[in-house]
């Protein structure tokens, strides 16, 4: 079979819960930037067919106009679903050891509280965001 | 099963190295490899730009054995997974974390041609951090039992 000529792909999806108020600042180029960590729990039974959970962090950034209407929004403790994409930044740090660290560059939200009418989630500017990045 | 929550990454991308395949104390196969999903734009000033991502990937068992047999540095495919954070000590003693997509879907979209091969190559000069720093990571560090 002649193979589809696909294009490369890098998406995620997560859900969760914010474990800090989200940090919203303004970088060196003036782009207002929002990142948070959320907590994303996992349940599953282990070999002996008990229920066991756990729980891993991982890192989400919003950009421009997104950054700026959801630093109002988002909480310590708000569930959120998140959809992007992956991207790794890598510094050293004072003691000159490398670090890398992955961040999901968020393209849609969506805010999760009980309660309230599911929504559409509100879409990312991508391309500020890979300028910005 | 999982109760009410989402984890899940889908990448198309090709190999940067073969695939380290070993087993666990316990017996259990293991594959890692990097893998690059290149993604480009066009710039404020009109210019297209480039740049790689680069992805560290697990894969346990029959899909640690298959990568080990059909996979090398180059090969196109495409992987669903999870995100996956786990925690290890450097040589100073320092925690440190390391995010990984541990794959549970593996399909292989082309052979390693030299085509593809030179294109990753190419992804690696291009990437503007150069090759991944993964540094640090022993490679027989903590696996999850």
């Amino acid at each position: 079979m002649s193979s589809l000529n696909m294009p490369n792909i890098n998406q995620v999806a997560l859900s969760g819960r914010l474990v800090q108020d989200p940090d919203f600042r303004f970088v060196e180029n003036g782009a207002a930037r929002l990142s948070g960590r959320i907590a994303v729990n996992r349940s599953y039974r282990d070999r002996n067919e008990e229920w066991q959970e756990e729980t891993s962090f991982f890192d989400i950034v919003l950009w421009q106009k997104a950054a700026e209407a959801f630093s109002q929004r988002l909480h310590k403790g708000t569930p959120i679903f998140a959809t992007g994409r992956l991207q790794s930044h890598s510094w050293r740090d004072s003691e000159d050891q490398p670090h890398s660290r992955i961040e999901v560059q968020v393209r849609n939200l969506q805010i999760l509280e009980k309660g309230q009418e599911p929504t559409d989630g509100e879409e990312v500017d991508t391309e500020a965001a890979l300028q910005a990045a | 099963m999982s109760k009410g929550s989402v984890n899940k990454v889908i990448l198309i991308g090709n190999l940067g190295s073969d695939p380290e395949v070993r087993f666990t104390p316990s017996g259990v196969q293991v594959a890692n490899f990097s893998l690059a999903t290149s993604e480009s734009w066009t710039d404020k000033a009109g210019e297209r730009q480039e740049r790689a991502e680069w992805h560290r990937i697990v894969l346990w068992r029959r899909l640690a054995e298959v990568a080990g047999q059909y996979l090398k540095k180059g090969s196109k495919i495409y992987i669903e997974g999870k995100l996956q954070t786990r925690s290890w000590e450097d040589q100073n003693g320092q925690k440190r974390y390391t995010t990984e997509v541990v794959a549970n879907s593996l399909e292989m979209l082309e052979g390693g041609q030299a085509a593809v091969t030179a294109e990753v190559d190419m992804a690696y000069s291009n990437s503007p951090a150069g090759v991944p720093v993964f540094a640090g990571v022993p490679s027989d560090d903590g696996l999850p039992f």
